[in-house]
């Protein structure tokens, strides 16, 4: 039976699934190794049986770690095109001195770039570029980061750069920023620089999971989607946010449901998201990687102190944000130690049978009563978070200390989905993931009618999608947003679209 | 009363002010960069009341005209600023005295500071309108009579544009329905700002009597003591929004998240209309706030319990960050403040430049401490 893997490698398990249309018929939970790659064999080998595996996805931390880690890290130079425009404001500004101090960074500034209607700032340089690339050859730099005024709607300078860079010097590796961010030249920079110094560790990780792997190869990206490897090597910065969407995007497939509130309890916080058309619902800001702003968006997760390890204060009945975490299985009274703990509370309570029941029943039920009160009390409020106008949107619930609150959740009278294989929820994500391509791209009005700029958004998207490996037909738009750029005496238009496909499985 | 602005000071200036600009004002990150890079370490930035200032001296305010979103792929320019700083000072028969800000909300504030750090003059704690408003002419310096200034200069990322904008605007056929020179002068630039690729930088100089009669005082201190308390409660782990509200003397009108933005965009400005519901205390409450750039009428239950020039400003409930109407979504949780304007925005004439009405609310000005 032909089947896609799905693989998460985490801090402490890598996980696997083997997913047949939709369902899940083999997992394993395996140590990680230090070397990633054997973790990965291992986790196949136990799953794999007499399956034909067809793909294999695999979520990544390993290139978020390096960047907050701050090795394997290679110097890239910083192109800035549209001199004179931004120099008061030059690359890795808001950069930690401990990463500027690693990355030694070369920095320049050349003609060229956009105004917002299109116009050209200045004219592109060939001699200009040529001395660049003469300059990076000299020092041994070989990543470049190239990032353009308005680049994202005017992609046509950065194109040329890098088509100069690679001629002049063809070791050259170019990042192009209108490939990578958003609006926002600093921190679309700053996203296409940790790029570029990610990239000679991302081909070398993602050969060692080739190498490590029967079928082709996919990598989970920040958006909930997968990329084809060779892509994925080239552009490392669009996985470091994957594991909560993975997480997220598994719960919402497990439970079968697309507008849903996702909870997922561990051992010493509950952490909850919201997910939108089966995907998670955005945050408001913009994501931090290791200390660099960049125009990413996470998912919206918000996390209360209340999970299996959480202490209760037996008079108030209040709950965590203490826990005893990994000491569970000795501190908590159920298990011999002399810490009261959440875990003691819904063993007395009659919710879970682990541990030994007769340690807890001294416990009041007055006691149960008032930690039950706090907890619904708390878990309403968070879930306030996430609620919509007038309708009560159902609950999927994950994680080990599930059954901790299921009771609670069930008096708040709400719809309640406890899946199953909730435990890999997600290297299921990853499994089920499809491909996709965005564009954010600025009109001005004079140019173009407001439907004429949405269509051409919603084109690019899918060019892109397919670009990324969706088969033609199964393109849809997921996202489709305008904002007008205020004050401007004629109306300009900043338009962004995302699209989505499944992946087709001809294709490599 | 005077005092220092350190290079350390310059997120929780930039935070206050962004409070002040009731979400408008626009994005000061770049600015707080630009302006962190301009002021040395070691260095510090003297702000001193008006009456500090020499009566005989004059003062430069520059200021970015164009849509805030521009910045972002335009940041703030230093050669831009200082070209027109040159420009003005080297007509004006006078010493410079110090620099100010015509608008204490969000970006323009920071420009300012920037050429005060860089040319070692102080810059004046006040500015024309204690928070943030869509058109030059709501400056309390043009309610009351004194703009444009003496050299008022334009320029661009790319140098001088125009260095006399008053001679400017005597050969610039006036506009068909021009309410007032003031009005004139709003489109005039407007004009030249969008073939510039819709970010310029306009440099003006006042004396010190016009700004002593007009200026909105003590609004850099307010704006830094309001970052500051967010700041430390954010420290602290205590409610920045209670912090907030102390600093800036406010009061809290409903905490909720957004459950619907509505916006349309008309001559050149993003108009709308944002709906939140309360949670927590305020559950089962519900409100409305319209905005044109700045929040403007904030609704209660359907009544209206806060109104232009008073100061509508959102802030994200569990940080204390304000939120600009460009950032809004559904689903942000946020609390919506209100903070009482300058009484020198209540006097008629002022309402009538930036009161409801002027923004097309028939509504009365209900002063906020009147509100519960």
């Amino acid at each position: 039976m032909d089947v896609v893997a799905g693989i998460d490698v985490g801090g402490t398990n890598t996980d696997a699934v083997l997913v047949s249309v939709g369902r899940i018929v083999a997992w394993a939970k395996v140590p990680t190794t230090t070397d990633i790659r054997s973790g990965i064999v291992d986790a196949l080998a136990r799953v794999v049986g007499t399956y034909r595996i067809k793909r294999v996805h695999i979520g990544t931390t390993a290139f978020t770690n390096a960047l907050v880690e701050r090795r394997e890290l290679a110097p890239a130079a910083a192109i800035r095109v549209g001199k004179p425009v931004s120099e008061s404001l030059p690359p890795m500004s808001d950069w930690p001195d401990d990463l500027r101090g690693v990355a030694r960074n070369p920095i320049f500034f050349v003609s060229g770039g956009r105004e917002f209607d299109g116009r050209a700032i200045g004219a592109l340089s060939r001699a200009e570029i040529a001395e660049v690339a003469r300059n990076l050859g000299s020092g041994g730099v070989n990543q470049v980061a190239v990032t353009s005024v308005f680049g994202t709607s005017y992609p046509d300078d950065e194109l040329r750069v890098a088509e100069w860079l690679r001629e002049e010097n063809p070791k050259l590796e170019v990042s192009l920023a209108h490939r990578i961010g958003r609006f926002g030249i600093l921190e679309r920079e700053n996203a296409t620089l940790l790029n570029a110094m990610l990239r000679p560790l991302a081909a070398r990780t993602i050969e060692a999971y080739r190498s490590a792997v029967p079928a082709n190869l996919l990598i989970s990206q920040n958006d909930g989607t997968v990329s084809h490897s060779a892509n994925a090597a080239e552009l490392p910065i669009f996985t470091v946010a994957s594991g909560p969407t993975n997480s997220l995007r598994g719960a919402a497939l497990l439970g079968s449901l697309s507008e849903a509130i996702v909870i997922d309890v561990g051992g010493t916080t509950t952490d909850a998201g919201s997910l939108r058309a089966g995907y998670p619902q955005p945050a408001g800001l913009d994501l931090n990687i290791a200390g660099v702003r960049t125009n990413f968006r996470m998912p919206d997760l918000s996390s209360i102190g209340v999970g299996g390890g959480s202490l209760i204060d037996s008079s108030t009945g209040a709950v965590g944000p203490q826990s005893v975490g990994h000491h569970l299985m000795e501190a908590a009274l159920a298990f011999g130690g002399s810490t009261l703990t959440l875990t003691d509370i819904a063993l007395a309570a009659g919710r879970i049978d682990l541990g030994d029941r007769s340690r807890v029943k001294h416990l009041a039920p007055e006691l149960i009563a008032r930690v039950d009160a706090h907890l619904r009390a708390r878990l309403a409020r968070l879930l306030e978070n996430y609620e919509r106008t007038g309708q009560q949107l159902p609950i999927i619930l994950v994680g080990g200390g599930a059954p901790l609150i299921e009771r609670l959740l069930l008096d708040l009278v709400r719809n309640v989905v406890q899946p199953a294989h909730a435990n890999v929820a997600n290297a299921y994500g990853a499994a089920m993931a499809q491909v996709g391509g965005e564009a954010d791209l600025t009109f001005s009005s004079a140019g173009i009618s407001r439907g004429e700029a949405l269509t051409k958004a919603e084109q690019e998207a899918h060019r892109r999608a397919r670009e990324a490996g969706a088969s033609a037909g199964s393109i849809v738009t997921v996202e489709l947003e305008e904002a007008a750029l205020s004050y401007l005496a004629g109306d300009a238009l900043r338009v962004r679209a995302r699209a989505i496909g499944d992946i087709e499985d001809s294709s490599r | 009363m005077s005092f220092e602005i350190r290079r350390s000071d310059i997120s929780a200036l930039a935070l206050g002010s962004t409070v002040l600009g009731c979400g408008g004002g626009g994005n000061s990150y770049y600015g707080q960069l630009v302006a962190s890079r301009v002021l040395a370490a070691d260095s510090s930035v003297q702000v001193i009341d008006i009456d500090e200032m020499d009566s005989r001296a004059f003062a430069i305010t520059s200021a970015a005209v164009g849509a805030p979103l521009i910045c972002l792929e335009k940041p703030p320019s230093m050669n831009a600023l200082r070209v027109g700083v040159d420009s003005a000072t080297a007509k004006l028969r006078g010493s410079i005295g110090a620099f100010f800000a015509a608008e204490i909300g969000g970006l323009q504030c920071m420009f300012p500071l920037m050429l005060a750090a860089q040319t070692g003059l102080p810059l004046l704690d006040g500015d024309g309108m204690g928070r943030a408003f869509p058109e030059l002419q709501m400056s309390t310096f043009a309610i009351y009579g004194t703009t444009p200034g003496l050299p008022t200069v334009l320029s661009s990322d790319r140098g001088m544009l125009f260095d006399n904008v008053p001679a400017m605007l005597k050969n610039a056929p006036p506009a068909a329905s021009a309410k007032s020179s003031d009005v004139q002068f709003e489109r005039a630039v407007r004009k030249i700002c969008a073939d510039e690729g819709g970010l310029i930088y306009l440099t003006a100089v006042f004396d010190q009597p016009s700004l002593a009669r007009t200026l909105v005082r003590g609004s850099i201190h307010l704006a830094l003591r309001i970052g500051r308390a967010v700041e430390s409660a954010r420290a602290a782990n205590a409610d920045p929004i209670a912090a907030l509200l102390d600093a800036g003397n406010g009061k809290r009108f409903i905490s909720g998240k957004i459950v619907d933005v509505e916006r349309h965009f008309r001559g050149g400005h993003d108009w709308g209309e944002v709906r939140l519901e309360g949670i927590d205390y305020d559950r089962g409450r519900t409100a409305k706030i319209a905005f044109k750039n700045e929040y403007l009428i904030l609704w209660r239950e359907g009544e209206v319990v806060l109104t232009v020039p008073d100061l509508i400003s959102l802030a994200e409930t569990e940080t204390g960050t304000p939120v600009s109407t460009e950032i809004l979504r559904p689903g942000l949780r946020v609390t919506v403040l209100g903070l009482p304007c300058s009484p020198l925005l209540r006097s008629p004439e002022a309402l009538a430049a930036v009161g409801p009405r002027a923004f097309g609310y028939d509504l009365p000005y209900v002063a906020i401490e009147r509100t519960s």
